[in-house]
């Protein structure tokens, strides 16, 4: 059972997490409307930040948004990178939530077969 | 399939088979308006009660509030064929769902105080959707939404319950950001234990 005291241990921990791997501050947006709701897209965000924990990885924010406009394509994934490049990955499961973070995220490599279109932000 | 979910798929907002389906997903649904009508503090109180078996969720947020002529179209999109604005199917979704297992959905909103949403449930109707998994959904809103207030209280009557607020918890973090990895998997893991422990199997 956990309890409110284990945030203690969080805290201290948050010093030696300066330490972590250095992903060049990319964001991943994972769209969270009614839509996306419906078609997955919690869970798929759930198994994009599980996938980085496993990694070790702890500078790459993953956030929720709101509709991004191509409710057909749910759950939408978006990656931004430092330069605001953005890649905008299509109906996401949670074994594609799986290669962005392992192809894109570690090694920079776009998931083409995935993705709508790259363009700049 | 019902009215909603039959709007949904014409609309091409869903496939077969894709819905809300359980608590925790309209929850979110619901939290994600109060965040777009730019609330800072948002409160969820859960309350089950065997007894009368009813199960409600009141979520209550102090963004910019709806008028009059809003709300009625949020409530109920087929109330009229004005289609200058887009409306959501979120809320309807909600409220069938409650309406389903004998209950129903109000909204109370005034514009500049904010918005509450009070849905209420039979909590032995077979068809009442399962609480599914609130640790994931608020820790998920809490790590996108760092700066906002989230409070959740979970109570059961008879029973017990329990609030965990984003308040109390940045106050013992001490600058660590609630947006950061360790704080989102401890609150996942703690909320869901709390709603095990104060609701059980709901």
């Amino acid at each position: 059972m956990k309890s409110l005291a284990e945030l203690e241990q969080i805290k201290k921990q948050a010093q030696s997490d300066m330490a972590a791997r250095n992903q060049g501050g990319k964001r991943i947006v994972v769209g969270m409307a009614t839509c996306g709701i419906a078609a997955g897209a919690r869970p798929v965000m759930a198994s994009l930040i599980e996938e980085l924990r496993t990694r070790g990885i702890n500078d790459v924010s993953v956030t929720m948004t709101g509709c991004l406009g191509l409710c057909r394509l749910e759950p939408l994934v978006e990656v931004i990178d430092a330069d605001g490049t953005k890649v905008t990955y299509v109906q996401v499961d949670e074994n594609k939530a799986k290669r962005i973070i392992a192809e894109h995220i570690v090694n920079g490599k776009v998931c083409t077969d995935i993705s709508i279109t790259s363009v700049d932000a | 399939m019902t009215r909603v979910q039959r709007s949904l798929l014409d609309r091409g907002l869903a496939e077969e088979g894709q819905t809300l389906r359980d608590l925790s997903l309209h929850l979110l649904d619901i939290l994600m308006n109060s965040i777009r009508a730019e609330a800072k503090n948002m409160t969820v109180i859960v309350q089950s009660d065997v007894t009368s078996d009813m199960l409600t969720i009141c979520i209550i947020d102090d963004g910019k509030g709806m008028s009059p002529e809003l709300l009625s179209r949020v409530t109920d999109p087929f109330a009229t064929t004005r289609t200058t604005r887009k409306v959501g199917l979120g809320i309807p979704l909600f409220k069938e769902s409650c309406e389903l297992a004998g209950g129903g959905l109000t909204i109370q909103s005034t514009v500049g105080i904010g918005t509450e949403v009070s849905a209420f449930m039979r909590l032995h109707s077979i068809d009442r959707l399962p609480m599914g998994d609130w640790g994931e959904t608020l820790a998920g809103l809490i790590r996108s939404y760092p700066d906002l207030d989230f409070s959740v209280r979970f109570e059961s009557i008879g029973v017990g319950s329990v609030t965990i607020d984003t308040l109390n918890i940045r106050e013992r973090l001490d600058g660590v950001p609630l947006s950061s990895m360790d704080v989102y998997v401890f609150l996942r893991d703690y909320i869901g234990e709390q709603q095990e422990q104060i609701l059980g199997g709901l």
